[in-house]
């Protein structure tokens, strides 16, 4: 009841502060934007379609913010009428999923309410919304900005994390506290900015509260800390980051005997240098990654729910359909040792390789390992269950990406765009494919844009995996013809060539067709989407296959 | 800038809880180093110490009669007791458990030497005749049945002569207060053994009451010593007390008051002697008796016993 008063007083207060703002441009600027996306379903039981009794799906938000001088405060309203398969079910029903306010002045800065934030690269703090996988991780509490001199920021925070929607926001029960420091040495120091090396360091500590697991079986911490130290330096044209964190004992109830309620730290190490000059850039990247789940729970809940950290994904997040939503890369909580290499160059043009206009060479590979760990038979008295040493990894692969994409634009009209992919992927660690062994892969992409006029414009896309696994070889196809600035459509096919069931070589088809009018845009389609995984950083959601019309609208103001 | 330090100081001590000993004291006080796994696995495969009141099935135990044949293997009138107390265990009618005791009040009968190798003596049978608390033992062989006060001088001690008697008269009060069932679990891998109790109260009752469990090795084939200085090297010596699984006096489940249809539920971890090295500690030989005691008249409220599979 008690909420609901401090809704209906902020609301109020936010109300007034709205009209205010329309009546007056001088008194502040109101901005926003709105997502909408709704799916009727029908049945198609060749691809096992996903046929809700609701029949129609809808997602929805509609961000609005005020903003006048220092002071800042906004809502954002959320409807899943009903929520569209494969979404958490958790995201249901229609109302006020965010709010906030905050204002700041004298180096000061205050937000009350809900926030995102985050220290460092996530690992030990990370308050963020990935719409489209359904994870929304906001604070609700309070955040204390400090500068008190140029070069020192302090960041304190106190708050419970948004754990599901149903017609209201609902909180986890967990506190988090978290504080963190970040000096910046040439603001502080070097007031001439003089210095050829640039060197930021970094600090936080987390901590949280909860009771949720009442198990008899084990004494459960009800306060667990995490510290995490960090650094970038730049010198010229190279840089260079390090962030460790470590966490005490943090049990969480699993499947998996050896890490069931293990009371073990976990630690993570990110390393990460880079060279970057004109027309060539080199970046490596290693992480260790071991016991790291940090929820502000500890009892079982959904994979992406309440989490306190992220676990960055050292892989390129792809785009191209077969290399992003079949096998793509999900981070193992467990642990994981992984690196990836990143190279760029772009040959220059009037070359022979590089041809009239230049060509750009973009090559990566990246690889995540399970980490060698030694077990110890110590479940009966200290729970640490295994001891791991840093960047010691085991024989056992999660990972491995190999991927070429090689840009040129041939002529005034037309583009070309290879792509090369190469995945070793173990779906009984990931267990992302529903496969359950290892998976040998290779795919090939060649994007092809060609333009008619100034406004018109035609796009080939063709894709091809190759694999003795899993469901087999897949083709991609896709044409797609933009009448620029408002209109395009296309038209794809996905085909299952390889599958060793010839009764699940089947045709996903699909058309779409959009109107884009400024900072609007409307869009259509209709047709077969098949199951697969859609993956934003590692973080992963099942998407099952469906068939029907899907309207969208994204819009902002 | 103290005001700073001193609070956030405080915030880096006070956010953390380090837990040094992860399983909890009611399960930790299990020794879980004989549990070939994860303590986690035998909740799910043994018993689930956590949720004991899914474990148990209806008590249909009827009321049993504990004779304790203290006695010893130099003791010559002792193999006479031995086959009255085993004649009354066999009328299953009494439900009597018998456990032969080595012990006596200076150590008599229980020497060894090249022949009686074997020492069967314990620390608990031993403070049973020699303690204070269960006065009036006078040598071997003598008994108590249930420990009640009908023996000599009201004592809890019996002369052999008298144990028939004095069993049939412990039949006939057949009021039960208490009620006992166990569950054990044993690991050849490393010896170890669980054990299990669920005490029903069937009656309010006040007083101090232990749950004793005593190990018995059902049968034991050393010499001993018979009149004229016969002695039978092939001897069957029967159900000898080999150790108290929770101590003399056992594990105190009432102090004062408790109501009818109270349940109790007791858990227990102990490793077993290496039968590679006595074979007489082959589970096959192995049993556990389970008793309640008022240890304000030292009365034992009833008695169960499990063999080891």
């Amino acid at each position: 009841m008690i909420n609901k008063y401090y809704l209906l007083l902020f609301l109020l207060i936010w109300s007034l502060l709205i009209v205010k703002g329309q009546e007056n441009p001088q008194a502040g600027v109101v901005s926003g934007n709105i997502q909408a996306i709704g799916q009727y379903y029908q049945e198609d039981t060749l691809i096992n379609a996903a046929l809700p009794e609701h029949l129609y799906g809808f997602n929805g938000f509609a961000n609005v913010n005020y903003q006048k001088g220092n002071f800042r405060s906004g809502i954002r309203y959320e409807s899943y009428l009903n929520t569209l398969e494969g979404y958490p079910t958790t995201f249901n029903g229609t109302g006020l999923g965010y709010r906030y306010m905050s204002w700041s002045g004298d180096g000061v800065g205050v937000t009350i309410g809900n926030f995102y934030d985050q220290f460092g690269s996530g690992m030990i703090f990370r308050a963020y919304e990935e719409r489209q996988l359904g994870i929304d991780n906001a604070l609700d509490g309070i955040r204390l900005t400090y500068e008190p001199t140029k070069g020192i920021y302090l960041k304190g925070m106190i708050g419970k994390q948004r754990y599901s929607f149903d017609d209201k926001l609902t909180n986890g029960n967990g506190i988090i506290r978290a504080i963190d420091g970040e000096l910046n040495l040439n603001e502080l120091l070097d007031s001439s900015n003089s210095w050829k090396l640039k060197a930021t360091l970094g600090g936080s500590f987390v901590s949280k509260f909860n009771t949720d697991n009442n198990t008899t079986l084990y004494n459960m911490p009800k306060n667990v800390g995490a510290t995490c130290f960090r650094m970038n330096l730049r010198y010229q044209k190279i840089r260079f980051s390090g962030e460790y964190v470590h966490k005490i004992n943090d049990p969480y109830p699993d499947q998996d005997k050896n890490f069931n309620y293990i009371y073990k730290n976990g630690e993570g190490l990110l390393l990460n240098l880079g060279y970057s000059t004109k027309g060539f850039a080199i970046d490596f990247s290693a992480k260790h990654m071991d016991n790291m789940l940090w929820r502000s729970t500890n009892v079982n809940v959904g994979p992406t729910d309440l989490l306190i950290g992220y676990l960055p994904a050292l892989t390129k997040q792809h785009t191209y359909n077969l290399a992003a939503t079949l096998y793509p890369y999900a981070t193992n909580f467990y642990g994981e040792i992984a690196y990836q290499l990143d190279v760029l160059y772009k040959i220059p043009k009037k070359t022979i390789l590089g041809g009239k206009y230049g060509t750009s060479v973009a090559l990566n590979f990246a690889t995540a390992y399970v980490p060698e760990r030694d077990f110890v038979s110590d479940m009966g008295s200290s729970r640490n269950s295994y001891t791991t040493s840093l960047f010691s990894r085991s024989d056992s692969i999660l990972f491995q990406d190999f991927n070429l994409e090689i840009k040129r634009k041939i002529n005034k009209k037309v583009k070309l765009n290879l792509n090369y992919f190469n995945f070793v992927f173990n779906d009984d660690a990931v267990k992302v494919a529903g496969y359950y062994k290892m998976i040998y892969t290779q795919i090939a992409v060649l994007d092809l844009t060609y333009k008619i006029n100034r406004h018109h414009s035609l796009r080939f896309e063709t894709q091809a995996m190759w694999t003795d696994n899993d469901k087999g070889d897949w083709l991609f196809g896709q044409v797609e013809y933009t009448f620029s600035p408002h209109w395009y459509v296309a038209v794809l096919d996905q085909y299952n060539s390889g599958n060793s069931d010839l009764n699940k070589r089947i045709h996903y088809g699909l058309i779409s067709a959009g109107f884009i009018n400024g900072s609007h845009r409307f869009s259509l389609q209709y047709g077969k989407q098949r199951a697969g995984v859609f993956c934003v950083g590692g973080v992963c959601r099942a998407v099952p296959a469906s068939n029907g019309l899907t309207f969208s609208f994204t819009s902002s103001f | 800038m103290k005001k700073i330090l001193i609070p956030l100081l405080a915030f880096f001590l006070f956010a953390c809880d380090k837990i040094e000993s992860p399983v909890a004291e009611e399960y930790g006080k299990f020794d879980w180093s004989f549990f070939p796994g994860d303590p986690a696995d035998y909740a799910s495969n043994y018993y689930d110490i956590a949720n004991p009141q899914n474990e148990w099935g209806e008590n249909l135990n009827e009321k049993g009669i504990l004779l304790e044949d203290y006695t010893g293997h130099l003791c010559t009138n002792c193999p006479e007791a031995g086959l009255i107390a085993k004649s009354i265990e066999e009328d299953s009618s009494l439900n009597v458990i018998v456990a032969s005791i080595h012990a006596s009040i200076d150590g008599g009968f229980q020497e060894t030497d090249a022949l009686f190798t074997n020492n069967y003596e314990t620390e608990a049978g031993n403070e049973y005749v020699r303690g204070s608390e269960m006065n009036g033992f006078l040598g071997n062989p003598m008994g108590t049945i249930n420990r009640n006060d009908g023996g000599l001088s009201n004592s809890v001690w019996y002369l052999k002569s008298q144990w028939v008697s004095g069993v049939n008269d412990e039949n006939d009060n057949d009021s039960l207060n208490i009620n006992i069932q166990i569950k054990s679990f044993n690991f050849s891998q490393t010896n170890g053994l669980y054990v299990h109790t669920e005490t029903s109260v069937l009656n309010d009752l006040t007083g101090n009451y232990h749950l004793i469990l005593y190990l018995i090795r059902n049968d034991v084939i050393s010499p001993q010593k018979f009149d004229q200085g016969i002695i039978d090297t092939n001897y069957h010596h029967h159900a000898i007390l080999s150790d108290n699984i929770n101590g003399t006096w056992g594990t105190q489940i009432i102090n004062g008051a408790v109501l009818k249809d109270s349940v109790i539920y007791n858990d227990f971890s102990y490793q077993l002697p290496d039968p590679a090295i006595d074979l007489s500690y082959n589970v096959e030989n192995l049993s556990i008796i389970a008793y309640v005691l008022n240890r304000d008249n030292m009365r034992i409220l009833q008695v169960v016993n499990e063999e080891l599979e």
